[in-house]
């Protein structure tokens, strides 16, 4: 019998005094598809991070076809034949596509740019993965679309193993069909594959095998086949309820809350971010912007929090009053969850409970005469902190030191428990949270829309539109559509997003 | 003390801690180098240091600008401001106090005009870098870089020309009157109030970092500038408050100097103070504790030096190479200096975030 690619055998980890993982034995076969199922903080992306080099491990041993294996660096799986696309991407953003593969295959000397660009057509169409004009720089890129440079990177080795961590929660519906049908191209020439993630359509939809983490602890682990939908959830969060509140009493909507007026965004090079956007969202209502990531979702975001970027035009009112800086919006009652919680929501080096006061309104309740005692907030912050269910819970740890599930509740935890809430801004609210999470988010959502509170979110992910919209809209291209009303009817949001069919 | 504060005044100590021990290193290894006796040469430091009440009072001293400039530079760099111009800041607060102390005659009372006005003019010195970067995107190490020489000629024209001293002899101030300088602490030595104020200015800038709303917003600006928009922090206002903030702070230490230990301005005023406070500031940690403990450490390593010079034989000229040396050695072992010091140059780098 041949051995696995690679194997995990009791692999051991801890961070402080919490095991991240205890004992996880893991292996990778060539051809197939391995997926590492698991809730937030369960152990995935460090075992990952282990297997690929990037965390040494306490305990236990990585065997490369069957010797065990040190490694030192990354670097050296990578010349293994690991090769990882990492959650959060690895890019230089100053730099074009053609350039960060260059960096990644460590060219040096004189760099000839029409050249590379040219090999890197040629790539993409032997990878069979578009990513458009090579020259572009990744800050010009969408997020869908830097993700995709992550992949073609690591394709470009031909990796003998190939992990991808939560490699789809950034991407559309078709995108996601478009991976998994690369996936399988590359199984199929005998690739190893692991693909971490929390969403159990994923497991069926593409994998082969499947292990289950929980807590740092192997739960489960067979073939795809031998488990169904209720018995892999069991397995992923234990003994707890998997579903989510069902939506409160029908809803009367009430007077508009927040409204834009001939919203575009208009740069210097011709590009139209966003074009003549009307929105408005009333009092008791949650209305759902679907739509591509990099189609305006973060001009939009930007122009309703109050940021006016000089290429932008319109009008944003709250309550009728207009607002046109992040002061007088925070202050009509505005809470936002940014879209990038590490660049717009928290400081990766301040403390739980310091984030927790990173706005003007929660800073000046804390603060009333700019003084604040460090110990009340601590104190304070632990309610706060529980009552989200962040974890780990200890206020004075960095936010940096949370999982990204859980720096995201840290995020809403400070945005939504304003007493003042008129407003609510969330750009993909549940990206990268786990079956619970998102269930408790979206409850928590609906509940702000049920005692009032004007709810807008923007969302890539058709289950959170089917989940949260009393009302759909689809941003395209800059352009704002309305899906037809009634029941949110996915096929045609799909299309919608996707450019294929024009709006009603 | 909460277990908050015990943790803070740990970081700054370890550091400080490890300092001490590779000066002693160092110290013996040139005195072994030019070929003196290793022992000697420690010894002669550590007496001329801090062995006698003279040479105490005389490190205390010293540690007044060291201290004040050192707060500037690490509020500056804890708010995203890499402030370089410490120097040039001291310099102008240094005119500006000669100016009120030796223009304004005599009167009771005048040594807090002195003080203050050391602080306004440092504070407005810094707020043209501000400006500059606010309004123009220009990278305040290059402006405040370049104000430093400004204000170095500004100061030599001042001491050749309007603030000359009466007599003409020499290009430098009149001495200040007795209402202009500062009260002495312990008669004998030179030792003056200054230090008290400089401690003072520790537990402040402490305070105002960690207890206060516009120390979070400071902190947030200088880690992520682009969060602190979405938050809705008035990044502009605060911008420039932590420029004024540490500008005065090393004015405040030029008015201390002239009024407290040389009684007069002339160009060579100061031997480096805003430029050595950077170092002070990243070996102390870019905390308040860890400033103190630093700014007392390169205070006692120059006092010392002379006392080495004087008994072993070793050129003061080596102490500056003893304190080059431990900084690397320092910023090796504790490396959270540098991370600070990278999250300050990263925020500066922001500029096409713009402001609110």
């Amino acid at each position: 019998m041949s051995h696995p690619v690679l194997e995990a055998l009791g692999v051991r980890k801890h961070f402080g005094q919490v095991a991240a993982l205890d004992g996880v034995d893991l292996a990778c076969d060539g051809g197939e598809i391995h997926a590492v199922l698991g809730e937030n903080g369960a152990g995935k992306s460090t075992l990952m991070h282990v297997m690929s080099g990037l965390l040494e491990s306490d305990g236990g041993e990585i065997r490369l076809r069957g010797s065990v294996v040190r490694w030192r660096s990354a670097d050296e799986a990578r010349a293994a034949g690991i090769a990882t696309v990492h959650q959060h991407f690895m890019l230089v953003p100053t730099m074009t596509i053609s350039e960060n593969l260059a960096l990644a295959q460590r060219a040096f000397g004189v760099l000839d740019r029409s050249a590379l660009d040219r090999e890197v057509l040629v790539l993409t169409r032997e990878r069979g993965l578009d990513i458009g004009d090579p020259s572009r720089k990744i800050d010009d890129l969408s997020v869908g679309e830097q993700q995709r440079v992550e992949i073609l990177k690591a394709l470009a080795d031909v990796p003998s193993l190939l992990i991808l961590d939560e490699p789809t929660a950034v991407l559309t519906p078709a995108e996601v069909d478009d991976l998994f049908s690369l996936l399988r191209g590359l199984a199929q020439n005998g690739t190893a594959i692991v693909i971490v993630t929390h969403k159990l359509a994923e497991v069926f939809a593409i994998a082969d095998r499947v292990s289950v983490l929980r807590r740092g602890r192997l739960v489960g682990a067979g073939q795809t086949s031998g488990f169904d939908g209720e018995s892999l959830a069991r397995l992923m969060v234990g003994d707890r309820a998997v579903t989510a509140p069902a939506s409160g009493a029908e809803r009367t909507v009430g007077e508009p809350r927040l409204e834009a007026r001939g919203l575009g965004w208009y740069g210097a090079d011709g590009r139209r971010a966003l074009d003549d956007v009307d929105l408005l969202v009333s009092a008791g209502e949650v209305v759902v912007i679907a739509g591509v990531e990099g189609n305006g979702q973060q001009e939009l975001q930007d122009a309703l929090v109050g940021i006016r970027a000089s290429e932008l035009v319109g009008e944003v009112r709250i309550e009728g009053r207009p607002v046109s800086t992040v002061a007088e919006a925070r202050d009509a009652g505005l809470g936002v969850v940014p879209a990038d919680r590490h660049r717009d929501g928290l400081v990766g080096e301040m403390t739980l409970w310091e984030n927790l006061l990173l706005g003007r309104n929660p800073l000046r309740r804390a603060a009333p005469r700019g003084w604040m005692s460090p110990a009340d907030q601590i104190e304070r912050a632990r309610e706060r902190l529980a009552s989200f269910s962040v974890h780990p819970s200890d206020p004075e740890l960095p936010s940096a030191a949370l999982s990204g599930g859980n720096q995201q509740r840290l995020v809403l935890a400070r945005e939504l428990s304003r007493p003042d809430l008129r407003v609510v801004v969330a750009v993909n609210p549940t990206r990268g949270l786990d079956l619970i999470a998102t269930g408790a988010i979206h409850a928590r959502l609906r509940a702000l829309a049920d005692q009032g509170a004007a709810v807008l979110v923007l969302s890539t992910d058709l289950d959170e539109v089917e989940a949260l919209a009393d009302r759909a809209l689809v941003l395209y291209r800059g352009r704002l559509r309305a899906a037809p009303s009634g029941p949110v009817d996915r096929v045609v949001i799909g299309r919608l997003m996707t450019g294929l069919e024009e709006a009603a | 003390m909460s277990s908050w504060a015990k943790r803070d005044w740990r970081r700054a100590a370890a550091p400080a801690g490890a300092a001490v021990a590779l000066a002693v290193f160092f110290t013996g290894l040139m005195a072994a180098v030019v070929g003196a006796s290793p022992l000697d040469a420690v010894g002669a430091l550590v007496s001329g240091s801090v062995g006698s009440g003279g040479s105490l009072a005389a490190t205390l001293l010293r540690t007044s600008p060291l201290l004040l400039t050192g707060l500037a530079v690490m509020l500056a760099f804890r708010s995203g401001v890499f402030n370089i111009g410490a120097e040039g800041q001291l310099l102008v607060g240094a005119l500006a106090a000669t100016a009120v102390a030796t223009r304004t005659g005599s009167w009771t009372g005048q040594a807090v005009l002195v003080l203050l006005a050391g602080a306004v003019a440092g504070a407005l010195w810094a707020g043209i870098a501000a400006l500059l970067r606010d309004r123009r995107g220009v990278n305040e190490v290059i402006t405040t870089i370049l104000l430093n020489f400004v204000a170095l000629y500004l100061v030599s024209y001042a001491v050749d020309g309007p603030l000359k001293e009466q007599s003409g002899a020499y290009p430098q101030s009149d001495p200040f009157p007795m209402t202009a300088e500062l009260w002495r602490l312990v008669p004998g030595t030179r030792l003056h109030v200054g230090l008290l104020i400089g401690v003072t200015a520790v537990f402040v800038v402490g305070a105002l970092l960690s207890r206060t709303s516009l120390g979070l917003r400071l902190r947030s600006a200088g880690l992520n500038p682009r969060a602190a928009q979405v938050a809705g922090f008035p990044v502009g206002r605060d911008l420039f408050l932590a420029f004024a903030i540490s500008g005065a702070l090393a004015g405040l230490a030029g008015a201390i100097e002239v009024a407290g230990v040389t009684g007069r301005l002339y160009e060579r005023v100061s031997p480096g103070y805003g430029y050595t406070a950077i170092a002070i500031a990243l070996l102390g940690g870019l905390r308040s504790g860890g400033v103190l403990l630093a700014a007392l450490f390169f205070a006692a390593l120059s006092t010392g030096a002379a006392a080495m010079e004087r008994t072993a034989g070793i050129s003061a000229v080596l102490a500056v190479a003893i304190q080059g040396a431990t900084l690397l050695a320092v910023a090796m072992i504790n490396r959270t200096s540098w991370t600070g010091l990278a999250a300050a140059s990263k925020a500066s780098d922001s500029e096409s975030i713009g402001v609110a």
